[in-house]
């Protein structure tokens, strides 16, 4: 069981815990700075307040008790003189003396007359008839006795916890000076000569309620001035601090402005010194952040090297547009501008060079357009033109315009001088035709026929049957991929690149396969264009990222991990979420990030450098490795490879598929390999078809191959050696 | 001090008195007040002999029988302890003195004779009213069994136009009791020596809350003229002893029963505090 001061200290902890714990929250769940100080004055006025009443009321209770023992010395007193003609003469009149006393204090609950021998005698009072009064104890009577002649001649009894009631016991005596005293009576030693007669004993019974209700009344309307005094004191202390802290207050509006992005908020002066301070910080934060972000959106949106929109703020504009031709039933026309000598150029006079080039360029496209139209660059040397409200004749007579101003531009680098001729792409935009990405496809399809054609012209995109049909087809594709995606309807398969010298299987290259809804298993390059065209290519990256990693969680084995190359294509790169998804997906299936490499194409690499140099080095620091696919078919630009910092070359197909027979190809080879080793690079032939070319491209230095014969895709990633043909070493011995 | 005398009264012609026999003196003690008549009395006695009980180291019943197998015609009790012991122990004709509730003692037997303890009650309104003429309504408080006093005490006050207002109580405190209830109606309060109903405490308080509300009190002490009172009146030793040798000689010359219980005094002495006058009468 507890005690009572375990029980006290227990609840006290309680108290403490609370208040510890104890905070006013706002809306939203957070602490006020106005409440908690608020609080905590209200709190400690509360408390002195407490105290004060509560030394209020034991002061007044002390007050009280003293004069409750005076008037009890009094009312004995008189008691002593009207008890004794009772005694003595059995006198009528002084019961009711008595009676009329008793009657006069409301204070005296019972007056109770004793004989000598503590026997009860007669009980005078307000509940005298209620309880009979019982005879007094032995002890109580010698005590009283020993009282007789004292200062004090009475016993007070009080309860600490009921102070309000008294009992007093007195004995009732006479005195009487001898009579022989009488004579000579002298009042210096009048005492000695005093001769006591006791005649009994009085018991009174004293209740002082009506001045304990009275203390305690006070103490309640002392308690209600405190608390009103209290309340209007929180609220003046409210309407103070609430000033004084508005300027903290007022900030709260702007800053949560700025938190939702709202830079141009403004702040009001503030009064205060300190807050000041505080508002020119904001007010200077705010700024840079509308400059940094003003940048961001300008980076964002525009190429960093012609200042021209980029393919994404392109995009945006097309939507615009397609959305204005669908209301109002205008037609616009899209325009993709490819330069035919810029490779040339690039090559020839250098990396800076083709940027002057490019920059020259995209001046000459904004000055041969509208003021409302947008002209873009998607990378390299491509670029796209929006021509808003225009016909087919309109956009012909652009395309035309732009030719003829870049046949007069002469561009003049390191003493010579070169014209820039343009191929010209157009696709119309009208209420039949609004799928953006679409625009931007046919636009390009119509430009590479302009290429076929004999560059330096504008091909307007037609919808011959045969394009019908692809489109057709394509949106039967469009379908069936979504499903795919939806329902896992694709499947991976892995191909062995390994290690051309010793053989040995050193990762394998993701592949996909849609399953067709006959069961067979449909090629990549079946379907994968449709995807592009309909923008659905980032979608399915992230399906085979995220499937490549769960075969990796599947098949790898910690004392042979498995290592995997994935392709990622442009869209991918296109996306923000690309890091974020990466690192998602390899924590989730706890991919050591050391063991995947991704493949970029070299066209994505050489439209997009700075974008595509950010994500690449974002994931690098991940762990990752990355092999520039493709590379010596498009453009060829080595200064990308170390920009990019690519760890694997991967030699176009192209370049082996008939190496045997063309020694253009094997010098090719030989140059890129060479140049990979320098820059720190291992280089991968793909295609390899035979022992032969195996054992050539050992020969040209090439340092892992990738083909049927190297190992054909499977589905379940196993290393497996090269095979070893007689021929291989025939070859090795005759070829030099 | 002015000493009023009264006009001499022509003296009745009376033969020579007997002489007095022997005579046992017993003082209580030898206050003042007991031992003044004792002085007195040598002058009226030839052959006495004075015993103090408060001084002798002997008990009461040693003198009483010493008393007792001596020649003495009657013995002389000064103050109360003296005449109880004499009374109950004398085989001699006790007369005493210096006791004021003889009866509450039960000292009138039938070989005892008593002398008054107050002055002639007459005398004392006389002189109060003389010394404060304004006085018109007197208190007076007194023990049970002064009924013969209180009548007298009414006859005189009647007679000096004075209303008396008497209240007979039981013990100290009801003494204050009524005390506090008439000292506001009354133009003064007569004190007599009736210690039953007084104590020390309850005297000094009288006399103080008299003197509070502006009530001249007459007292039977001149010391008790310290305490506030007014005006003293008083008896003389003198005539105390006069009247005991009176008394004595009625009981040698003839039957005891034909001697009245107590004998009044003749004289009284008065001092007031303001004009602090004695009067002799």
């Amino acid at each position: 069981m507890k005690t009572l001061p375990d029980w006290l200290w227990s609840r006290l902890r309680a108290l403490r815990e609370r208040l510890m714990n104890f905070r006013f929250r706002g809306n939203g769940g957070k602490r006020v700075l106005v409440h908690e100080i608020l609080s905590m004055q209200v709190f400690t006025a509360a408390i002195f307040g407490g105290l004060a009443i509560a030394s209020l009321y034991f002061g007044g209770q002390w007050v009280l008790q003293d004069n409750y023992s005076r008037w009890a010395l009094q009312w004995t007193e008189e008691l002593n003189e009207l008890a004794a003609p009772l005694y003595l003469a059995e006198d009528s009149e002084a019961r009711f003396r008595l009676e009329s006393f008793v009657e006069r204090y409301p204070e005296i609950d019972r007056v109770s007359y004793f004989g000598k021998d503590g026997s009860a005698l007669f009980n005078v009072g307000s509940d005298a008839e209620l309880e009979p009064v019982a005879d007094l104890g032995q002890s109580r009577l010698e005590d009283a006795v020993e009282l007789i002649g004292q200062e004090k001649p009475y016993l007070l009894q009080s309860g600490f916890l009921n102070p309000r009631q008294f009992e007093i016991l007195a004995p009732v005596w006479t005195e009487s000076i001898t009579e022989d005293d009488l004579f000579g009576f002298d009042a210096n030693s009048a005492d000695a000569r005093t001769q006591t007669h006791l005649l009994g004993f009085v018991g009174i019974q004293l209740d002082f309620m009506i001045f304990h209700d009275r203390l305690l009344n006070n103490i309640k309307g002392a308690v209600l001035v405190l608390m009103v005094l209290i309340f209007v004191f929180a609220l003046f202390g409210r309407h103070v601090l609430r000033r004084a802290l508005s300027s903290i207050s007022d900030l709260q509006a702007p800053i949560q402005e700025l938190a939702k992005g709202n830079l141009g908020v403004k702040f009001n002066p503030a009064e205060h010194r300190e807050i000041s301070d505080i508002v020119e910080a904001l007010e200077t934060t705010a700024t840079a952040l509308s400059e940094r972000d003003a940048k961001l959106l300008d980076m964002a949106n525009h190429d960093s090297l012609t200042s021209l929109f980029n393919r994404r703020r392109f995009v945006e504009e097309l939507k615009q547009e397609t959305i204005a031709v669908m209301h109002k039933g205008h037609m616009s026309a899209v325009l993709f501008v490819d330069l035919d000598q810029f490779k040339y150029i690039n090559d020839s006079c250098g990396h800076q060079a083709g940027d002057r080039l490019i920059r020259k360029v995209a001046d000459e496209l904004v000055r041969s357009v509208r003021a409302d139209d947008v002209v873009a660059r998607f990378g390299g040397d491509e670029f796209a033109i929006l021509v808003r409200k225009t016909t087919i004749n309109g956009a012909q007579s652009a395309a035309e315009t732009i030719l003829a101003n870049m046949r007069r531009m002469a561009h003049v680098e390191d003493g010579q001088v070169f014209h820039i001729h343009c191929s010209i792409g157009i696709a119309m935009m009208d209420g039949d035709h609004l799928y953006y990405d679409d625009l931007i496809n046919k636009a390009d399809i119509a430009c590479r026929d302009a290429k076929t054609a004999g560059r330096n012209r504008a091909v307007l995109y037609a919808h011959s049957d045969e394009t019908l049909e692809q489109d057709a087809a394509c949106v039967g594709w469009v379908n069936q991929l979504r499903n795919a995606l939806d329902d896992d309807g694709f499947e991976l398969r892995f191909q062995p690149i390994n290690n051309i010298h010793t053989g040995e299987t050193t990762h394998h290259e993701v592949l996909i396969r849609l399953r067709g809804e006959d069961g067979k298993i449909i090629p990549p390059d079946a379907f994968l264009t449709s995807a592009a065209r309909f923008g659905m290519m980032s979608e399915i990256d992230f399906w085979i990222i995220e499937n490549a990693a769960k075969a990796y969680a599947h098949y790898s084995k910690k004392n042979n991990p498995l290592k995997l190359s994935i392709n990622v294509s442009a869209n991918a790169f296109e996306s923000d979420d690309l890091v974020q998804h990466v690192r998602e997906v390899l924590d989730k299936y706890d991919v050591n990030p050391n063991d995947i490499i991704f493949e970029i194409t070299e066209s994505l690499a050489v439209r997009h450098p700075p974008h595509v140099e950010q994500q690449i080095s974002a994931i690098r620091e991940l762990g990752c490795e990355f092999a520039l696919d493709d590379f010596g078919t498009g453009y060829s630009s080595f200064s990308y490879l170390q920009q990019l910092q690519f760890d694997y070359i991967k030699i176009d197909g192209t370049f082996v598929v008939d190496l045997l027979n063309k020694p253009v190809d094997q010098k090719m080879i030989k140059l890129i390999a060479e140049i990979g080793h320098e820059a720190g690079m291992k280089t991968i032939a793909e295609y390899v078809q035979d022992a032969e070319s195996l054992a050539l491209l050992e020969e040209l230095g090439v340092d892992l191959a990738q083909g049927f014969f190297v190992g054909k895709p499977v589905k379940v990633p196993r290393p497996k050696p090269t095979p070893i043909s007689l021929g291989y070493h025939r070859l090795k011995r005759t070829h030099p | 001090m002015v000493v009023i005398q009264p006009e001499p009264e022509p003296e009745p012609e009376v033969p020579a008195p007997p002489p007095l026999p022997p005579v046992s003196i017993v003082l209580t003690n030898s206050q003042p007040a007991y031992a003044d008549v004792a002085r007195e009395l040598a002058g009226h006695f030839d052959n006495y002999m004075i015993y103090d009980l408060g001084a002798d180291d002997r008990p009461p019943v040693s003198i009483l029988r010493l008393i007792n197998d001596s020649d003495s015609g009657a013995v002389i009790a000064i103050g109360l302890r003296a005449a109880q012991s004499s009374i109950a122990m004398s085989n001699h004709p006790v007369v005493f003195s210096q006791v004021f509730n003889y009866r509450h003692h039960n000292l009138l037997q039938d070989n005892s004779r008593g002398v008054a303890a107050l002055p002639p009650i007459e005398a004392q309104l006389a002189a109060w009213k003389e010394a404060d003429p304004s006085v018109r309504r007197i208190g007076l408080i007194l023990g049970e069994g002064h009924e013969e006093l209180i009548t007298e005490a009414e006859i005189a006050a009647q007679r000096h136009d004075i209303e008396l207002v008497v209240q007979v109580t039981h013990s100290d405190q009801e003494t204050l009791y009524f005390f506090r209830r008439m000292v506001r109606d009354i133009d003064g309060f007569w004190l007599l020596p009736d210690n039953r109903v007084l104590s020390s405490r309850v005297l000094q308080q009288m006399l103080a809350e008299a003197k509070q509300q502006h009530v001249p009190v007459s007292v039977p002490s001149e010391s008790m003229l310290s305490l506030g009172a007014m005006i003293s009146l008083t008896t003389q030793a003198s005539d105390i002893a006069a009247t005991i040798a009176k008394v004595v000689r009625m009981i040698q010359g003839g039957d005891i029963n034909s001697v009245p219980p107590i004998t009044q005094l003749s004289d009284i002495s008065v001092k007031a505090k303001s004009a602090e006058q004695v009067v002799t009468r």
